[in-house]
């Protein structure tokens, strides 16, 4: 069950993963001419795949930000 | 293999090498909130599970501590399977490095063929939008130099969306 557009995944995305940090993993799968993003937290999922170039500036902006925020200290 | 940093994205680089050779075979990667936990955590006594209730109830938990959590990056291709931790110190320099391979080794993917936003140029998936739209943004800024100064069939458009203009005219 793929998402169309990448907005509504980044939306999406960013909602379950502020749902539960700890729990949500994003997982990257990168072929020959597809780019397949995997957003779960073993309850749901959200799954996005593209073919083109320009999403991936997108997705790997994306990342980085979940990155810093997975990898920053929190009170 | 759990490996330092730097050598996690050298090993990496690698694999997408092997990856642009071969062509063939998924490249996996993982980014995962981490938390140092070395052992798994114990489920807790039906007695502990009510003496954390009961103190919880009684002694409610003020957050003061600071806890820094790490994230664990996994890259698997085939059978070779590569990880590493970075923590928050580490953060920003293994941000850029992962970033600037990751941009600069996803080239396979194929590139769009449309072109919105320039000058009316006709692309392979031209829809009628493009051409409506710089003549949409005239219409609604300025309408009323472009009732005097429009042309016939951009005149027919604003007849259908502003269907009050026609009445100004008069």
């Amino acid at each position: 069950m793929f998402i169309q557009s990448w907005d509504e995944f980044a939306k999406q995305a960013e909602r379950l993963y502020l749902n539960d940090p700890i729990n949500c993993r994003l997982c990257l799968k990168y072929r020959n001419e597809m780019l397949i993003l995997r957003l779960t937290d073993n309850h749901t999922c959200l799954q996005y795949k593209t073919k083109y170039a320009q999403d991936v500036k997108k997705a790997e902006k994306f990342m980085s930000s979940l990155l810093r925020h997975m990898a920053s200290k929190e009170t | 293999m759990l490996l330092e940093n730097d050598n996690f994205l050298l090993e990496l680089t690698k694999l997408f090498q092997q990856q642009r050779v071969k062509n063939s075979g998924s490249l996996s990667l993982i980014m995962k909130r981490y938390d140092g936990r070395t052992k798994p955590k114990p489920k807790l006594t039906k007695k502990q599970r009510l003496e954390q209730k009961s103190s919880s109830i009684s002694h409610p938990t003020t957050h003061e501590t600071v806890v820094e959590y790490k994230c664990l990056v996994r890259a698997v291709y085939g059978s070779k399977k590569l990880s590493t931790i970075v923590s928050s110190k580490d953060i920003n320099r293994f941000q850029l490095a992962y970033s600037n391979l990751l941009k600069a080794n996803m080239d396979t993917l194929k590139k769009k063929a449309k072109e919105n936003k320039t000058t009316g140029q006709t692309s392979t998936n031209t829809n009628s939008n493009t051409p409506l739209s710089p003549r949409m943004t005239t219409a609604t800024t300025t309408t009323a130099t472009t009732i005097a100064s429009s042309s016939s069939s951009s005149a027919s458009n604003q007849q259908k969306k502003t269907p009050t203009t026609p009445a100004k005219r008069k």
